[in-house]
This record gives structure tokens, sequence and C-alpha cells, in this order.
């Protein structure tokens, strides 16, 4: 009863608390040290799921790091502790900017599904919860081969661990924060070792009323910026995702989820100097995404087969003749087998695409066919090789043939310490979105003879790792270069609207330095981590007429780092957090830059029980210089602000 | 260990590459006295201006903003020089501002009270009365009224109601001219007493006026998006009998820009002869007016040209400023002709180029 009653008081608290909170500080995390304290992973030879994808960056957040922005979203924990740009406002819009690529360049992958949005290509980063996934991984770089169309600057895989949970267990979190901030998280684990349900729910609800220097309003007589307060900013998005798996025996298994969500957030308006009362903008948009697999055999392979549906559906201001709405069905089989040392894997995925938007031809409707092959050759324990191949086939459209060869070399390995030499060649492309292709409203006009965007590119890097008793040092070194061409851009048509055309061949080029280190000293560890990227993304070719040819590409920082540190003592834990943003163009026309940017967080977290009962109470400082910034050209960003949470676990 | 040392070393400089913060300043733009002041976007782009630089032959946007650190409040409807200074009519922040003429630097905060919806305005002695709508004026047209602005105390000392949506304004013969774009007729108010008469019955709204030697006008009359109309063209007001001496049609529509502009010795005025097409467009040429002859020259100095903006003559060379831009949103050319209808130079500007002006 007593637990009862803490998980509903837990549920309520922060609507109640947010009443009678005033507003003083907001949004996003910061971190606590968690009891599965894990250094800081950079992996280059992936996982399992990962492990034909030799050569490539990739980066594992730690149970640590996710910890840390618990109930924040994907577009927090990426921008705190991975070298990616993250272009977002306040509001609820965030997107991806890997390695000078756009949004549209990263695939967001979760089973075997691409979750990026048909119609835009791609995912908005702020209602991605991070809650609900037990792995991130980021990979860096193009895997079109592996992934699929898209996957050009980088992907980003969000996983769901397979417990095999005995009993019932979970826990309901709860938090607060400024500007109206309420957060509900709850996770229920119930199974008897074979059969497994794990529900899973996220709520963020926040009114986003922050107060900033508005630009707009400067006074030239008094030489300063007047306080305004942003409006119609509000952000609400729930989020629901159960699976249930269950194990045949120890070699076969059937997991499956189905995660829905519905996100509605105000389009924030940029700074205005007027007193003009603006109307609230918002969107909502509705995913139904599920998947289901066997894990298996059949005769002598190891064989996977999914099937999974997804649909998505938007519409803005309620203009209901105005929806935006697609669904996919996806079927996927894979057989795997090792002959001699020689690893190789096979198989197929096709999706079945309907869109359903007011602006497109009636019935469009798409099939893409996949056939994709890899194999992995170890030499004499000193190198690994991969190859990967992939034919895709799209309905009355031309797809790309994508190779890649990738490896990793052991330069010395001693008992102390190691050091790796990796690299990977890869072709990627981008099949065009719907939008590109079939978009048809006023002057607006997709293009429907639009080509696939078509990538090359060069990776290799060098990672080192001592572990002594106590210390632990991780270091790697990245260097890239990306060569995209058939770039796609809306630019004006002799309409008066826009239209998709292939324009540019941009070059991208770039190295990327990391560094993590654990020291152990008594019951005290302390834990520090560095990443820094220089990214030279520029315009090499346009069609179209441009005074920015080899200039950096817009919202795309030269310059990106970002470093932490934390000290966990017993069951406290305290950490700091630095993130630096390099300067951005505004435009391709203009010359003037968006102004670097340091953000400095700090979190701590305290471990406690009651009676029997476990506990965690958490506080985070966000923004604590009060650094004025825009991250995206005229959207204010909020000052100082906070976010407090109080976690039970049963 | 040695190793690792080695790694920090090679992690040191990217340190503090990374952390320097340096504030970034504007690009900086020389002012040359020419200057193309474009719109921007209402709901986007703010307002800019592009410095041209004839002699090299380069055009630079951002000029406002590299002289005062920052961009511009909002989007200029109309900027012309009065005095020593530009006076702007801004949108999006509602206000008049001024910068130097020869500097473009901004001292003063803009006139906010008073001023909603600011169109046009024309300056006598230490007064500038500006054209405002006063309202949503597609709604309710008895909104519009004049600001009379003293430009020594920089406020607006006095609003002079006028119904009818109020445009562009000239000063002529000691009066001051009213285009209304929301009524058929021309206001004209003695400076004196504030008093307004109007030349009724009109066939077409108006838009702007262009003065000549004699303190006559010209007014486009034109066509506007609530009030299409076959009767447009140059309308000749005798501004000393307050009569229409003479009319000159032309097929032309009401645009944000300069549409009417004359060279040096008043012997051609040049006319955006636009109209809409179906998609929205500004769509026409740059008509030619023979003053002597009293007619258009029968051939244009550009046709069939998609998204013009302005025409303004250079008053030093006569050459002809042509500003285009193809969209609401995107950035536009100027191209420059010589008297005789000769591409010369095309230049990159600003989004929206409405109004081109050089100082004296």
């Amino acid at each position: 009863m007593f637990r009862l009653v803490l998980f509903l008081l837990l549920i309520t608290s922060s609507v109640l608390l947010n009443g009678q909170t005033s507003v003083l500080l907001s949004d996003t995390s910061h971190l606590a040290l968690n009891d599965t304290f894990k250094i800081q992973e950079v992996e280059i030879i992936s996982p399992v799921s990962k492990k034909y994808q030799v050569g490539s960056k990739v980066q594992t957040f730690t149970p640590m790091q996710k910890k840390s922005i618990e109930q924040g979203s994907l577009a927090e924990l990426i921008s705190r502790y991975a070298p990616v740009y993250i272009k977002s406002n306040a509001g609820g819009l965030s997107s991806f900017q890997f390695r000078g690529t756009n949004s549209n360049h990263t695939s967001v992958l979760i089973g075997g599904l691409d979750i990026n949005s048909l119609t835009l290509g791609s995912s908005n980063t702020s209602q991605i919860p991070i809650y609900l996934f037990d792995e991130i991984d980021l990979m860096f770089g193009s895997s079109s081969a592996s992934n699929g169309s898209g996957s050009i600057g980088g992907s980003v895989r969000l996983s769901l661990t397979n417990n095999w949970t005995n009993g019932f267990n979970g826990e309901v979190k709860s938090s607060i924060g400024s500007f109206d901030e309420n957060i509900i998280g709850a996770k229920v684990f119930a199974g008897n070792g074979k059969l497994e349900s794990v529900s899973r729910l996220s709520y963020y609800k926040k009114k986003n009323n922050f107060t900033f220097d508005n630009p707009d309003l400067f006074s030239y007589e008094k030489e300063v910026n007047t306080r305004d307060t942003q409006e119609n900013a509000a952000i609400e998005n729930i989020h629901f995702l159960q699976e249930i798996n269950y194990k045949i025996n120890n070699h076969e298994n059937i997991t499956s989820f189905i995660w829905i969500s519905d996100n509605w957030h105000e389009i924030q308006p940029p700074m205005r100097g007027d007193n003009v009362k603006i109307q609230s903008n918002y969107i909502q948009s509705t995913n139904i995404r599920t998947w289901a697999k066997y894990n298996g055999h059949f005769k002598k392979f190891n064989t996977s087969f999914g099937a999974g549906f997804v649909h998505d559906d938007q519409v803005q201001n309620d203009t209901k003749n105005q929806q935006i709405s697609t669904k996919r069905f996806i079927t996927e089989g894979e057989l795997n087998k090792k002959l001699d040392k020689i690893k190789y894997t096979f198989g197929f995925k096709y999706k079945h695409i309907v869109g359903d938007v007011y602006s497109y031809p009636e019935n469009t409707r798409e099939n893409r066919t996949d056939l994709f092959a890899s194999i992995m050759y170890p030499f004499k324990t000193i190198i690994n090789f991969t190859l990967n191949l992939r034919q895709q086939f799209v309905t009355n459209y031309k797809s790309a043939f994508t190779p890649a060869l990738g490896f990793d070399l052991k330069i010395f390995s001693e008992e102390y310490s190691s050091m790796r030499l990796l690299g990977n060649v890869q072709q990627s492309y981008r099949i065009p979105t719907l939008n590109d292709r079939y978009w048809n409203f006023g002057n607006n006009i997709g293009n429907i003879d639009i080509k696939h965007e078509d990538g090359i590119s060069f990776e290799t890097g060098i990672k080192y790792i001592t572990s002594l008793n106590s210390l632990t040092l991780i270091n790697q070194i990245n260097v890239f270069y990306m060569d995209v061409d058939d770039w796609i851009l809306w630019v004006p048509n002799n309409k008066g609207g826009w239209q998709a055309k292939n324009l540019l061949r941009v070059i991208s080029r770039g190295i990327e330095l990391s560094t993590n280190t654990t020291l152990t000293l008594h019951k005290a560890t302390i834990r520090g981590g560095f990443n820094f990227s220089y990214n030279n993304a520029y315009r090499k070719e346009s069609q179209y007429k441009s005074k920015s040819i080899g200039r950096q590409i817009e919202y795309s920082p030269k310059f990106l780092s970002n470093g932490f540190v934390g000290v966990k003592y017993k069951s406290t834990a305290i950490n700091l957090n630095i993130n630096y943003t390099g300067e951005r163009y505004l435009s391709e026309s203009g010359t003037a830059l968006l102004t670097p940017y340091t953000l400095v967080n700090i979190s701590a977290y305290q471990d406690f029980k009651i009676k029997s009962e476990h506990f965690v109470a958490d506080i985070q400082l966000n923004n604590l210089f009060n650094q004025q910034y825009q991250n995206q050209y005229r959207y204010a960003m909020p000052e100082i602000n906070f976010r407090c949470g109080l976690k039970y676990i049963f | 260990m040695r190793k690792t040392l080695f790694f920090i070393a090679l992690l040191l400089p990217a340190l503090f590459v990374a952390c320097e913060s340096d504030s970034v300043s504007p690009d900086k733009v020389d002012v040359s006295g020419i200057y193309m002041v474009n719109y921007g976007n209402y709901n986007g782009v703010k307002g800019s201006i592009t410095n041209i630089n004839i002699e090299t032959k380069e055009s630079t946007d951002g000029a406002f903003e590299s002289v005062n650190g920052r961009k511009m409040k909002g989007n200029p409807q109309y900027a012309a020089q009065y005095g020593n200074k530009i006076y702007f009519m801004g949108n999006s922040t509602d206000e008049v501002f001024f910068v130097d003429a020869n500097t473009l630097k901004q001292s003063k905060d803009g006139i906010t009270i008073d001023i909603e919806k600011p169109r046009h305005f024309a300056g006598d002695g230490n007064y500038i009365y500006v054209s405002c709508w006063g309202g949503d004026i597609w709604k309710d047209s008895s909104t519009s009224y004049i600001a009379k602005v003293d430009t020594a105390q920089n406020k607006v000392v006095k609003k002079i109601a006028c119904p009818g949506g109020s445009e562009g304004l000239a000063i002529a013969n000691g009066k001051l001219y009213i285009a209304y774009g929301y009524e058929k007729k021309i206001g004209i108010m003695n400076l004196s007493t504030e008093e307004i008469t109007y030349i009724e019955n009109q066939k077409a709204m108006s838009s702007y006026f262009l003065k000549d030697k004699e303190d006559n006008l010209y007014l486009a009359q034109v066509s506007t998006y609530s009030a299409p109309s076959e009767m447009t063209g140059l309308a000749y007001i005798n501004t000393k009998t307050d009569k229409i001496d003479n009319f000159f049609p032309i097929v032309l529509n009401h645009n944000d820009g300069n549409m009417l502009s004359a060279n040096s010795d008043f012997s051609k005025i040049y006319v955006l002869g636009v109209a809409y097409n179906a998609s929205f467009q500004m769509v026409g040429g740059v008509q030619v007016f023979d003053v002597a002859k009293g007619k258009f020259e029968s051939s244009a100095l550009i046709e069939d040209v998609t998204g013009l903006k302005s025409v303004t003559v250079n008053p030093e060379t006569n050459e002809v400023y042509v500003s285009t831009s193809p969209t609401a949103a995107s950035a536009g050319t100027l191209t420059i002709y010589n008297d005789k209808g000769t591409e010369t130079n095309s230049l990159n500007i600003g989004v929206t180029p409405a109004w081109t002006l050089f100082i004296e």
C-alpha cells in the first residue's frame, strides 16, 4: 500500500508542485553519477549488432550519461556528450547536423525501423525522450551500406535490451523545472524469465515562458537590450512504449514493441521588437511505431526475421484539411553464418510506403526493396576487414549501389595499453524525400525527376587505451573527408514559389578528438572527458548562383567541443559539464555570423532510503553563468534554469 | 605512460582553440553613399542596407549592422534622405528612426509612440509628415492618419486623421499631397491650418508622387490587390490649381518599392510598369516616359521581368538602377543600365530590395 501511495504521489506531485512554483530557471538537465559507473565509451569496433561496421566511429552513451539527463531529450544528450551540433530553438524543434550535413542526412533507427519522417527525411530530436531507451549509439559518418538511404552524415540507434525479467520491478520518477516544466516517467518490468512485459511512459510538459534580453528592443540611447518574455513556445509530449518479449529457448526468441507518441508544441516565434500579439501556431504529431522480430536458426544459419509498421500523422493549427500522414509497412530478413574465420551475412528489407498528404497526388504509393550482404575477414588477429554491399530498388526510381570497406589494424598491444588504426571507405546515398518529389501546393512544387544524393567518404582514426590500477585513459583521433554530390535544395522557381533541385556538391572534412579518464581514489571516483571537433564543410560547386562557394556552410560550426568532470563519493555525486559551440553562418546569401557561446551546467544527486524504500533525488542547474545566446538566429534561449526530481525504485 | 602524455599534449592545443570565446563582429562594410534599402521579410529576415560601391562594382549587404553592431530592428517600408539624415519607416517594429546619412550610425531610439504601420514621409523644415495606416487598413480604411514629427524633439507632436489608407506623400507649393491606397482620392493638406481637402472621384487608387522642376507632381495611379482598376497610369497634378492637368495611361500596380524616378534634367521618367501574374508575382518592365513629348516611349527599358521591385536613376550618371527579387524571402539583384538601356552591371543585394538611395 505504501508503495502504491508513493507511486501515485510521484505521478501527481510534479503537477501539484508546479502550480505553486514561480518561474525561476528552466529546462534541461544535468548529471548525476550512476552506481554502475562506467567511463564514456567511444567504440570503433562496436557491439555485436554493429560488428560489420568496422572502421567507423561509434559512440555509445554510458548509463551514467543517459542518467544524467534522464528525463531530457535526445537533443540534450547529444549536445552535452558528443561532438555533434544540434540546431535548435527553445521550443519543441531541434535537429542533428552531423559533420556538416543536414538533419535529413542522419538516420534514426530503432529495431528494423528508420523512424525519420518520410515527408521531411529527418527526425525532431526534441521529441525523442531518452528515458524510453536502454542504449543509444551514434555512428559518425556515412553508413548507407549498413543502414540504407539517408545515412550520409551519421546515424543514431535507439535500443531496448532484453532483460528476461523474472518477477516484478520498476520505477517512477517525477521532476519539475523552471518555466512550468513537469515531467513524469515510469517503467514497469514484469515476467517469468521467459515471457516479459516492459512498459515505459514519459510525459513532458512545459510552458516555456522564460525571460530574455531582446536585441530587437535595443535602446540606442541607453545602449541596452530590453527584457522580454517568450510567449507561445509551450510543449506537451507523451510517449508510451510497450515491449512483449518471449524466449522460446536459449537460441530462439521473439521480441516486439509498440511505441505510441503524441507530441504537441507551439512553434516558437522569433524575437520581435513590437507589441503585436502573436497568434499561437502549433503542431500536433502522432506516431505509432511497432516492430516484432524473431531470432533463431534456419538450417545451418543464424537467422532473424522482423516486421513492423510506422504511422506518422501531423497537422498544424488543427487544419484538418491539411493533414500530413504517411504509413509504412516493413519486413526484414537476415541469414548469417561463420565459415572458418569468415563471418558473412545477407538479407533483404522491404518497405511499402503510403503517402496521404494533402499536397500529394492521390494514391501516392512506393515500394522500396533493399538487398544487402556483409563479410568480415580477420587476418592473423592483426587486422579485421569488412565489406558491406547494398542495392536498393525503388518504384519508378533509380537508386544506388553502395559498397563500403572497413578495417581495424592492431598497431601494438601491451599489458597496460593498446593502439589501433581504423578506417573505412563508404559510398552513401539519400533517396529524395516524398516532399522533394511529390509536393504540389500553391507555387511550391516537388520534382519527380530529382536524382538521389550521392556521396563518398573516407575516414581513419587512431584509438589508444591505457589502463593502470586506478586510472583508465581512452584517447581517440579521427579524420574524415566526405564528398556529397547532387545535394538537394529547395530554391525559388519561376512561379514565385519553391522547387527541389539537385544543386550542390558539398565537401565536409575535419578532425575529431576525444579523451576519457577515470580515476579511482579510495571511495571516490573522479571521471572526466572531452570532445572536440573541427569541421570544414563547404559548397564545392553550386548550380544556383551563390556567393558562398568555398565558404563554410550555414549552421555548421567549424569548432565544437564539450567536456565534463564528475566526482562520486559513496551515494553522492556532483558533475560539471561545459559545451562550446562555434560561430555559424546564418544564410547562404549573407555574411553575418551567430556568436559562439559556452554553456556550463552543474548537477548533483543523492541516493537514499526511507525504511527499506529506495529513492534518488537530483537537481540540475543549467546555463549556470546566464549566457545570452542564440542557437538559431533570432530565437531566444533560456538563461539560468533548474530541474529537480525524485525517483522511487521498487 | 609516455604515449599517454603524448596524447594529452596533442589534445591541449585543441582545448584552447575550442574554448576561444571572442565575440564575432559583423563584417566590415564601407559606406560609399549609394545604398539599397532592403525590406526583408515581414515575419522573417529583418531589413538591411546593401552598400553599392560603383567604383569597384561591388555590393556588400549588412552595412547597417556593420556600423551599428546589430541588425536593423524591423523592416523598412520606406527610406529617404532628409537633411543629413536618412529616415526609415519601420514595420514590425513599427517605428520611425533615422541614421546619419554619411555614416549610417543610429544614435537615437526610433519613435514608436503614435506610430502605427508607417508607410511614407515627406519633410518640411523641422517637421516630417508620416503617413500611417494606424491599424488593419484592409479591414477598416478609416484608421489611417498623418503623424507630424518634430525632428528636433524626435517625437510625434500631432496626429492628423486622414482616412482612406494614406500612402505616398509629397510637399509641393507649400502643401502636403497625400496618395491613398484604399480610397480613390488625392488629399491636399494646408501645412498652416493642417486641413485636408481632396481631389475626389479618381479612377484608381494611388501610390507615390514624383515632383518635377516646376513643383508640380506626377502621381502613380494604380491597381491594388483589393481594388483592381483598368484606368491606371500617371496623373499630372498642377499644384497651383490643384487640378489634374493630364493623365498618361499605362498598366501600374502598387508596389512597395520605388516606382517613379526621373533623370537629372527631368526629361525622362522611368516607371515600374508591372502587374501581378497568376502566381502573384510582379511581372513587367520599366517604361520610359518622355516628358517633353508627354507620352511613353514605344519600347521599354526592360520588359517581361519577374520580381521587379524598384527603379531609381543615379542623379550623377543618369544610370538606371533596377532591383528585382524572385520571392518575398529571397535575396535580390540590382541591375544597372546606362541611359541607352544597355546593362552595365549586376550586383547581389538583400532580401526584397525596395529603395535605392544616392546620398547628396
